[in-house]
Order: structure tokens, then sequence, then C-alpha cells
């Protein structure tokens, strides 16, 4: 709210001449407006199902008032801490591996002279982006079996072959793992975007210096990556909390709960599976708070380093 | 010296090369392991293990399975009304929200920013979107399927950044003519960033084309099902412990399974090259600030 | 009580039999009016490659042409029906019948009673539902069942007499020829040498159902999953010492490679077995039984597992009872939002009457049975019809495991009736003199107070239990954990739970079915 007050002070009593000369971008924003209030803000008010003991037969105003008592017991809960673990270590790993995947790629693609080849590859490696989470998690389920391919090749090293979807400690290798198969093509996209606008007299000039092409890749192609990493990076710590459980529960099973049960797919199965819709919804409702909690934490910590911000 | 650098850069070219046809054949694998499958004959597509390099015999009967199934050609037909008439809608919200976001010097702009912003790091979480869906009265509707991703927020920051780089000139000469911002917006700035805006229809075709959680939970009468969640039945069928005792129907099912993702992936797959050529110019999304 | 609900059985056969026009008596609704109840049931799997909705099924069209009641169904797929329904009373607008309630309502129908989202029919069963209401007061082994105490909460389907079991570890014969064995195993030992030579002969010798439960193991150790009693003392399964040798067996059994390295993520079981990849699994006998038949190979059945060849075994779980609450569609629940509940009643109680027995056990006659000699015979349609599967017709033809009153499986299930072997196999070794269900425990009927302590316990328990389970038998935890992992579970206030279990129980036998 200060920030329209800062745009108000200068323009002074020319706020309603302003408001007056952009009032088509307001109606032309208007629906836009208006779908957020209702689809996104008008849910938070069922939001307080988490604070009642919700029975729908009853309806929120029949229900039973409870405060925080779900929050104090999910976070005395014995699971608590292995979620919130499970949560953050797979969003590591997918930040570690999957973005930075992107990054190298992006950077190597951008290596290639021919044309044509680079075209083809781009092409393959954008296609696992369009297949849904179903079919990828059916088929990582199918080559992860003991006799299947991923075990095939392994062998081929002397592993010994075992079901790796069973395994706890196989779920973030794997989970990580797809998701670099089906996203690092795509992600590459906005970096190629980004370094085919490299301005070429840089390149030149480090090359008459005698750079080679590791050094210009250091010293021209990073640094103009840059500012976008830096934003994108932002843009994922701030799902910091967030795990998609739609792959989560197609691909865990309580013998990997220990590794694979993060909190969206506990909210799922205890707030969906078992009914228990408050208690779901105060775990999920924390959920959101916790992660924008590391989110605005991490914009202002890129604002005060790097200047760059998202708001 | 100049030799060795020479052969040094050689080298490296070589190795990139390879490294990238060596991953893109890792990306390739398993959809061709799913094509050749999809073809195969049931019974030697069972007792086969390890890579595929080509069909194992040949049959069609996974896609005969597949079209004669009357819950899948149902499917098809609301897929393709979720994709169009979803498409459609975000088509027409998402560039008027960016536009308004890309001019500048309106008051209250940055709040709305901050507005939309939010709700990509904020969720309510399944049960309240239930039921908030359900007192807007759209349960067991279609629309339950479409208006609730009307807008996505991550689209809209993109195209409000193509718009932000079309060039002034054309927007203050176009004033000058006495165009209003619409007409601007339709005939100026959607056409100068057409690849931007087929990115865009493609991100969400995407979108509802692989879609299935919100139709589990938001429709209970499968008259109004997509694609996606009988293919996940499909797929998630397990004969164990089943009182199925027809061999022919499970090898079948099996082999089904691979049929229903080919025909669940390449309508997808073949619409992307058309746009492809569009990927590296539309998304310029050098920032997303506000 | 057996030859109480046969002749009871005859009775009504006889009645069926007798030519009344029953086509106006059996309507629910005057000539010439229709009305219409909303149901749940989820779209089989079987049959969903053929139909989109059960009013194609010629079973439903067939009740909707005789009662006069119009029935808008809701289909959600199989893979999601417990959500669907989640959802569903989440929103309250909720179909005024679900069928398999038990099942899908997580912690059963009564608890839906509980909860308010079912009704307690017991008001409405006299007057609406004599049929049933008879049935299940004929004998007080069956109303203890069938009814909650004081309260039902479904309509049940009941047989005149207890089924044979109907799953057991299933052997080809031909992988027998081929490793020299001529007898099918009786002891764990025998188990476990045939184990041995099937691994030497490079079969993945045993598929593990994914949960790491199997009652027949567990069952040689006189224990079984879950609550079960002891003399009347009700205990949990998953804490005591027989429960701890059953996963020290099954993680030795993992750790040689008896156990196939999937189980936990299984699929394609079927096949497997067919190929010969794995050597046995827990299998619907007679589906195995089939199943060999179309591929060419023979199918044995095998009896249950033992220490000793003359160990006394107490957990048998088919025998225990007529009425089959756990069989998928075989309990029928009517919501709190049905506006007329007594035509619901009438709807669901059509099935135990003798017209509606016969439509749902058999079919209709002339199309998919005729009677021979007094006897009832499927027409071929029962077994091919149009490429739909076996199983898929008991659901189209007829509402297999419908809550209805039924003979058991041999005398009218389609997959029993294919061939006399079929028959045969199934009742091989059903007359095991050492086998009882002394430790069985009924489905005993806790009051509100004791229903909500127990689900309020076990849900946190069983999840905690499930995940150890697993862990125990793949060795990621080691069962020198065992006793800190007892203390946790008794930690999670296990005896509460037990002892509202126990007061149920304690009940529970001195139910007597109301007489008039």
């Amino acid at each position: 709210m200060r920030k329209e007050s800062a745009i108000r002070k200068p323009s002074g009593g020319s706020l309603r001449k302003k408001l007056y000369r952009y009032r088509y971008i307001y109606l032309m924003l208007l629906p836009v407006v208006l779908y957020y209030v209702i689809f996104h803000y008008a849910g938070i008010y069922y939001s307080v199902i988490a604070f009642l003991d919700y029975k729908p037969m009853k309806g929120i105003s029949g229900s039973r008032f409870v405060g925080l008592k779900y929050f104090e017991e999910f976070l005395k809960s014995i699971y608590a801490w292995r979620l919130i673990r499970n949560t953050l270590l797979i969003n590591l790993y997918q930040i570690l591996f999957a973005f930075t995947a992107s990054i190298v790629l992006a950077l190597l693609i951008h290596q290639m002279r021919d044309n044509k080849y680079k075209n083809v590859i781009q092409t393959i490696t954008y296609m696992p982006h369009f297949i849904s989470i179903v079919v990828v998690c059916s088929l990582l389920t199918e080559f992860s079996e003991s006799d299947g391919l991923i075990n095939d090749v392994l062998a081929a090293f002397g592993v010994e072959r075992t079901n790796l979807l069973s395994d706890p400690k196989y779920f973030r290798t794997l989970f990580v793992g797809s998701e670099i198969w089906q996203n690092v093509g795509w992600g590459t996209i906005i970096y190629l975007a980004t370094l085919s606008g490299v301005d070429q007299s840089l390149h030149e000039a480090a090359a008459m210096d005698g750079a080679g092409r590791i050094q210009r890749i250091i010293h021209v192609n990073i640094p103009a990556l840059m500012p976008v990493i830096v934003i994108q990076l932002i843009m994922r710590v701030g799902r910091m909390m967030l795990v998609g459980f739609d792959k989560v529960i197609l691909l865990y099973s309580p013998a990997t709960y220990e590794t694979a049960d993060v909190i969206s797919s506990y909210v799922y199965r205890r707030g969906l599976y078992e009914r228990n819709y408050s208690y779901g919804a105060a775990v999920g409702l924390l959920n959101s708070v916790v992660n924008l909690a590391i989110l605005t934490g991490a914009n202002a910590f890129s604002r005060r380093v790097n200047d760059t911000s998202l708001w | 010296m100049i030799e060795r650098r020479n052969f040094g850069q050689k080298c490296l070219t070589a190795l990139n090369y390879a490294f990238i046809t060596a991953f893109s054949l890792v990306c390739l694998y398993p959809l061709l392991h799913v094509l050749f499958a999809s073809f195969s004959d049931p019974i030697l597509l069972i007792r086969h293990r390890g890579l595929m390099l080509g069909p194992q015999g040949f049959s069609l009967r996974g896609y005969e399975t597949v079209f004669r199934n009357p819950n899948i050609l149902q499917g098809y037909g609301n897929t393709m009304f979720y994709v169009i008439v979803g498409t459609t809608i975000n088509m027409i919200l998402t560039p008027l929200g960016a536009y308004a976001l890309s001019r500048q010097g309106w008051p209250f702009r940055k709040f709305f920013v901050f507005m939309f912003v939010f709700t990509m790091y904020f969720s309510v979480g399944i049960v309240p979107s239930f039921m908030l869906v359900k007192s807007l009265g759209m349960l067991d509707s279609r629309w339950a399927i479409i208006l609730p991703t009307a807008v996505n927020t991550w689209n809209l920051i993109v195209m409000r950044t193509a718009f932000a780089g079309v060039p002034n000139e054309l927007q203050e000469s176009a004033y000058l003519d006495g165009a209003s911002d619409l007409r601007i917006l339709v005939q100026i700035y959607m056409p100068v960033t057409k690849a931007t805006m087929a990115v865009m229809v493609l991100f969400y075709v995407v979108e509802h084309w692989n879609e299935w959680f919100h139709s589990m939970i938001y429709l209970t009468n499968n008259r109004y099902y997509p694609l996606q969640l009988f293919v996940r039945d499909i797929l998630l069928f397990d004969g164990a412990g089943g009182t199925t005792e027809d061999a022919a129907a499970i090898y079948l099912k099996e082999l089904t399974k691979y049929s229903v993702i080919i025909v669940a992936i390449v309508p997808i797959l073949t619409v992307y090259p058309f746009v492809q050529k569009y990927f590296v110019k539309g998304v310029m999304l050098g920032s997303v600030k506000g | 009580m057996k030859r109480f609900a046969l002749l009871l059985m005859v009775l009504m056969l006889a009645l069926s039999l007798t030519p009344v026009s029953h086509a106006e008596s059996v309507r629910l609704v005057p000539e010439g009016e229709t009305a219409t109840l909303t149901v749940f049931r989820p779209m089989d799997a079987n049959l969903q490659d053929y139909i989109t909705n059960y009013n194609e099924a010629p079973f439903y069209q067939k009740l909707e042409e005789v009662t006069g009641v119009h029935i808008e169904f809701t289909n959600p797929t199989s893979s999601a029906a417990q959500e669907s329904l989640n959802m569903l009373l989440l929103s309250g607008n909720v179909p005024d019948i679900i069928i398999d309630a038990d099942n899908l309502y997580t912690g059963g129908s009564y608890q839906g009673v509980v909860d308010g989202y079912f009704i307690d029919l017991m008001p409405y069963l006299k007057e609406y539902a004599p049929e049933y209401w008879s049935i299940i007061t004929s004998d007080d082994a069956i109303y203890r069942e069938a009814a909650n105490g004081d309260a039902v909460s479904c309509f049940a389907r009941i047989y005149t007499e207890a089924n044979p079991a109907w799953m057991r570890l299933v052997l080809k014969k031909e992988t027998l020829d081929s490793l020299g064995v001529e007898t099918v195993p009786v002891t764990i030992a025998d188990w476990e040498a045939l184990f041995d030579q099937m691994l030497a002969a490079g079969i993945t010798p045993y598929m593990l159902n994914k949960t790491g439960y199997e009652e027949k193991l567990m069952g040689a150790y006189n224990v079984r999953a879950d609550f079960y009693q002891e003399d009347g003392v009700v205990k949990y399964g998953q804490i005591q010492e027989g429960f701890r040798q059953y996963l020290e067996l099954i993680h030795s059994w993992y750790e040689k490679g008896y156990i196939s390295k999937d189980f936990i993520s299984q699929s394609n079981v079927d096949t497997m077995f067919a190929t010969g990849e794995i050597g046995t699994y827990d299998k619907p006998i007679v589906a195995a039984y089939n199943f060999g038949v179309s591929e060419g190979y023979t199918v044995l059945s095998t009896p249950y597992p033992r220490l000793t060849p003359d160990q006394f075994l107490h957990w048998d779980s088919y025998k225990a009872s007529v009425v089959g609450r756990s069989l998928t569609y075989s309990t029928s629940a009517i919501t709190a939002s049905c506006k007329d509940v007594p035509l619901a009643v009438r709807w669901l109680n059509f099935l135990y009457t003798p017209e509606g027995m016969e439509l749902a056990n058999w079919g209709i006659r002339g199309e998919n049975f005729d009677t021979v000699d007094g006897k009832n015979q499927y027409l071929p349609v029962m077994w091919d019809y149009n490429g739909i599967s076996q199983e898929g017709l008991n659901y189209y033809w007829k509402s297999h495991n419908a809550s209805t009153y039924s003979d058991n499986d041999t005398a009218c299930h389609a997959n029993l009736l294919k061939s006399p072997e079929a028959t045969a196999i199934r009742l091989e070794y059903d007359d095991d003199p050492l086998l009882d269900s002394a430790i069985y425990l009924p489905n005993v009927s806790l009051n509100e107070e004791e229903e909500t302590t127990r689900a309020s316990i076990m849900n946190d328990i069983d999840t905690y239990v499930d995940e150890m389970v697993l862990k125990f038998i793949v060795g990621t935890e080691p069962l020198s954990n065992w006793d800190s992992y007892v203390a946790n579970v008794q930690s999670m206030r296990l005896d509460d739970a037990i002892a509202a279990v126990q007061a149920a129980y304690d009940r529970y036998m001195d139910i007597k079915a109301p007489k008039e």
C-alpha cells in the first residue's frame, strides 16, 4: 500500500484526472482482476475451515471453532519434521541439479554451429515437456523395475538389481532425474533466447584478446545470463515449500514415505483420502505462509546483494 | 601453439556434440520405446525385456481397443472442448491484463502487479479451492475445469514483458490517430509480438491437454472427464488379485497402456513443431520485474 | 443356521417359480409413473472399456423396467472412486445411494452414519424392506454382522452358506514338473525347499502382495493383521510376537531372493505368472485356473501353509461369516441427502425379493440363463459376448457381488460354472479338517464414542505400522528395532483403541436378533 502513496504524492491532486485518463486501461484490467478476486482471493475465505472442526453437513457457521488445534497437532506429530525436510530437500536438489542443468545445456547448445542439427536437438529435448505427469510416472515405474531399463544400465556397472522405486534412498534421485529428463530442454529456451541477444562484438573482442572457447563462456556468456539466472532463481526459491503432489502420489508407497512423503502429498492423504478436511486445510495454509516468508526473504536478500527484485 | 589450440578446440567441439547427441538420445528413447511397444504383438511384448529398438512383432490391436473404448472417445471430445474453449478464454484475458500491466504511469499499477504475482506463491490448498468452486455452483460442470485456470500468472508476466518491448512510437502514433487502447492491443501489440502469442497459445494448450487433477476432484460425472483421466485409469490398472481370467484380455490391457499413451501425446506433439520456430523469439523473458 | 437359511432360500425360490404375474407386483411406483434415484457406483475396471454409464448394462435396464425406478448414475473411474466420494461428501451434493460404502468410506459405512453422512436404516427396514429384515433377523449370527448394534448402516450381501476360500497361493503344474516336484508344498519348510529349486531354475519364486501382509503366512504363526481375538481377548496383530516371527520369515525370504524385489510396486503379476517369471502368488483360484486353461497350462491350488503338517490353524476368515461386507460392491448405504428414503430402501430391498435375487444372481431369464430340470443354467452369452471380458460380463448381465441374498459361488458364479474342473479346484482343500476361525474378529459394532476413539487413534497407527512393516521386510529397518517399534505403537494410545474394540466385542456376543 505504501507503494501507491509513492505514486500518488508527485501527482498530487491529479489522481482523479489520471484515473480518468487511464479509464480504458482499468476497464481492460477489470475482467482479469475479477478473475483473481474470484478464483484466488475469495478462496482465502474458505481457509477458515483450518480453524474449525469442519463438518460439511453442518457448514462453516455450524462447525465448532477450534483455533490453532490442527496447526499444533501437525507441528507436534511425528511426521512434521520429516515432511518439512523432504519438501525442502526435493526442492534443494531440484535447484542444485535440474535448475543448473538447463543453464549448462543452454551453454552447450549455444556452442553448436550447425544450425540444422541444433534445431533437431532442440526439438528432441523439448519433447518430453509435453507429456503428462501420469504418463511420465507410468514410464518411470516400468523402467525402475528390477529388470527394467535403468537397472540394465546399472547392472552393466555392477550394481545389484533392485526395484528402485521401493527403496527410499533412490526416490529423490528418480524424482529429480525424471524432472531433468522432462524439463531440462524446455528450461534452456529462456537462456538460449538471452544468449542469442548477446552482442557479437563482445565475443570478437574477447577472441582478439586470445580468449579460448571456455574462457569466452566464462567471461562473456555467463555474465550475460546472470540477470536472468538471478530472477529465475528467486522465483524458484520462492517455491521452496511447494512440491507438486501429483507426481509424488503417483510414485511413492509406504516403503518410501521416509524420503518421498512431502507436505502436499500428506495434505492430500489426510485431507482428501481420510476426510480430515480441516486438518488438511490447516497444514496447507501453514505451508503457503512459510513459503511466502521464504520468498520474501529471498527477494529482500537479492534486492540488497544484486539489486534485482521480483516486485 | 595455434595448432595445438585448434586441436584442443576441435576436441572440445567433438566432445560437445557427442555429449549433446547422447543426451538427446536419452530424451528420445522413452518415447520411441512407447511407440514401438504400442505397435507390438501383445504376447511378444509381454515377454520382451531390455532395450526395444523396433516393434516386437506387429499388431494394431492396441489401437483398435483404444479407439473402440467409448470412454476414450468421449474423453477425447471433452479434452478438445477444454483445449479450445479454455485456450480461447486464456487468450482473451491474458493479453488484456498484460497490456494494462505493460503500460506505465497509471495509478495503482504496482498494487495490481503484486496482487497477481502473490497468487503464484500462495495457494489456499485443495479443500478451500474445492469449496470455492462449489459455492460458485460450478461443481460437475465444464466451467469448473475452464474458469479456475483462466489466467496463468506466469504467462501473464511473460506476455507483459513482450508487450513492454514494443516500441513506444508505434503506440503513440496510434493514439494520435485516435485509436483506442483495445484497438492498439489487437491491431498493433498482438501482431507485433506474434511469436510470443504463438508460444502462449501452445503453453495454454499443453496445460489444458495434460490436466487431470482438477477434473478428478471437480467432476464426479464421467460424462465430462477429459482424456487424461481415462489414460490414468488405464495406466494404473493392475490385474494383480483381480479376477479377470481372460488371458488375452490381460495381455491386451498391457499393450493398450502403450497405445493409449501414444494416443494421448501424439496430437500435442504434432502441434508443437509449428510453434517451435517462435520459441526463441517468443520467450524473451529478459526480466519479470513489475 | 445354515439349514434355516437354506430353507428360507428354498421357500423363496419356490415362490419365484410359482407362476404369478409379478410384472406389476414388483413395481415400486404405480404403473405409468416413474421415480428417479441417484446412485454412486464406481465404474468397474473390467467394464469401462465397453460402457460409459451403468444404464447401458442390461442388468440395470431390466431393473428399471421391473421396478419403474430410473437411476441416475454417478460413475467415477475405479482408480479415483475414493477421492470422488470424499469430494462429493464435502460438496453436499451426495447421491441418494452409495454402492460399496463399506470399502469406499474410510472407516466403513457405520462410521458414515456416526459422521452424519449416511442414515441409520433401522427405522425403515421392517416396513419398507421386509425381505431384507427377515433375512438379517433370521439368525443371531447374521444379525450381529449385518447390523451395527442398534443401527443398520447398509444393505449387505448375505450368502445362504459361507463361501469356500477364493484366494490361495497358486502354482503352475508345468513348473513343478520341470523341477521334478510331485506334490504341492504343505509346510513352510516345503515352500522354502521349492523356492530354492525355483531360484536355481531362474524363477523368482514368490510375488508377495504390495502391502507386505499375507494372512495365509501370518496364520501359521497364529496371528492376524489388525484386530483379532484370542479366547475373547481383543488383540492388535502387528505388535504380537507371532507377527514378529512372520516378519522375520518374510524378511529372510526377501533377503534370499525368494520374494520379488518388485513386490511393492508390482504390476503385470498375472502375466509374470503366466510366462513363468514368478513361481507363486496369492490369487483368486478360479481366475488363475481359467487363465491357465486359455493359455494352455495347468494351475494348482495349495493348502494353507503350516509350520508342521499337523498344525491346527485358527485364522480362517473366509468361512467365518455368511455376511460379505468386505467384497467390492457388496454394501449399499443411503445418504442423508436422500429425499425419498422409503423408495431408496424399497429399491435396495428389491434385490432380496425372489425376482430381484434371480436378476442379480442369474441375469435375465431366457437371455442369460434358463431353468433345466429345475436347476438354473447360464447360457453361453454369460461367458462370451461382444468382446467384453469375462469379469466385465459378470457386472453387465448380472450384478456380481451386489448387495443381495445369494447362494455361494459354487451355485451361481459364472467363473466357476465354466467347467466342472473350475468348480473342483475352488473346492480343493476346502474340507481342511485342521482349520477353524477361532481367532477371527467378527464385524463388531462400536458405538459412536468408541468408533470416534478408534478412528482417531488407528488412522495414525495404521500409517505408521504399514510403513514400518515394509521397512522391516526389505530391511531398511532392522528387526532388532522391533521393541522400540512396539513401544512407539503403544505410545500412540493403542490401548485405548483396543479397549474400545474389546467393549464392543463383549457386547457383540450378547446381541440377539429381534424376534417378532
